[in-house]
């Protein structure tokens, strides 16, 4: 049993790592931004964070707390320029080829051309198990990716809106 | 015949002096051995921050020490750490904007992990928030600038305490709750 446990231990750390997207590629975006934003939080420091969260304070803090005790890291980066067009296609062609590959899935995309805004959701599933999920939102003076790794209730996802550094991006209002 | 009179009342009161004396000399003596040898990478950033922008440390007539060591007794909120440098005037004059980040990533040591780096060059504002587990605590290196002023802060914090103080809000059992609603 317990070798059995600890095979499942060994085989699922990279079957998660697959998950975690690599976007050092966008730090060359920093110099021309207005303001960089980029939030790293492993699955230790995600562990003890989620410590300050009670699950007796409130029914919202106890769902976060039940919504991240599982999670292997929380990758936030954003960049806010002063002007339009402050990226180009071929700054977020790397990060977009990662998620275009079979393991990643779009299960939403919105676009908006009055607001001149795009965000697209991507899934990395193994079976019914959900391993990460890929957020970028694209706007002509803003780019932000959220990149969550580990097993997460999809149904839940926009309630880490505001959370861990996580920008609201419009996902889906938070259920009262 | 008055206390001060009585030989056995002042022999005793000498030696609670005595004894309190030397209390309170360990207390300081551990206060500033945990300070000089605490995590270099605070001292680090301060002292890069100070010759690099020849920046002032603000002033804080011992306070800064006090509140250590109030903390480090008190343990409010489950902070069982809290070391905090204010510095001001930097000279920004010849500052580049990328001269800040590489100061502070030269500084900070790698077993500090970056949690939160904002940085808003062209409005003279950034923070970085490093964080490393320690046991069941979590401490964490926080440097702030905005402008020509800068602030250094490193805590230690029990998240199980903190968040019992968020739910019952008290420090020796006095409860902090009853006195924040009054003062609304």
């Amino acid at each position: 049993m317990i070798f059995a446990l600890l095979i499942w231990i060994v085989a699922a750390r990279p079957a998660f790592a697959q998950a975690q997207l690599k976007m050092d590629n966008l730090d060359r975006l920093a110099s021309a931004a207005a303001e960089v934003v980029n939030v790293t939080i492993d699955e230790q420091l995600l562990q003890l964070a989620s410590k300050f969260l009670s699950a007796t304070r409130s029914a919202d803090e106890r769902d976060i707390k039940e919504l991240v005790r599982d999670l292997k890291g929380v990758y936030v980066k954003r960049f806010e320029f002063d002007r339009d067009n402050g990226y180009t296609q071929s700054d977020i062609d790397p990060l977009l080829k990662q998620l275009h590959a079979p393991a990643w899935a779009r299960i939403v995309g919105v676009t908006s051309t009055r607001e001149l805004k795009n965000i697209e959701v991507f899934m990395m599933t193994e079976g019914s198990l959900i391993k990460g999920i890929a957020v970028v939102a694209a706007q002509p003076r803003e780019l932000t990716v959220v990149n969550v790794v580990g097993p997460i209730d999809i149904d839940k996802l926009s309630r880490l809106q505001g959370q861990f550094g996580i920008p609201q991006l419009d996902l889906g209002s938070k259920p009262k | 015949m008055t206390p001060q009179e009585d030989p056995v009342v002042g022999r005793r009161a000498l030696k609670i002096i005595a004894a309190l004396s030397a209390v309170l000399g360990f207390v300081a003596i551990v206060g500033v051995a945990t300070v000089i040898a605490g995590d270099s990478s605070y001292g680090r950033v301060v002292s890069r921050l100070r010759s690099e922008y020849r920046a002032t440390e603000q002033p804080m007539y011992g306070a800064g020490l006090l509140g250590e060591l109030a903390v480090a007794v008190l343990r409010p909120a489950g902070v069982s750490k809290a070391k905090f440098t204010l510095l001001k005037d930097l000279n920004v004059r010849q500052d580049r904007s990328d001269d800040f980040s590489r100061i502070i990533l030269s500084a900070v040591e790698s077993k500090w992990r970056p949690l939160v780096v904002r940085s808003a060059p062209a409005r003279g504002e950034w923070t970085y928030v490093y964080a490393q587990p320690d046991g069941k605590h979590i401490r964490l290196l926080v440097v702030n600038r905005d402008h020509a002023d800068a602030v250094v802060v490193e805590v230690r914090v029990d998240p199980d305490r903190l968040s019992a103080f968020v739910d019952n809000p008290q420090i020796l059992g006095v409860r902090l709750e009853s006195t924040a609603r009054t003062a609304r």
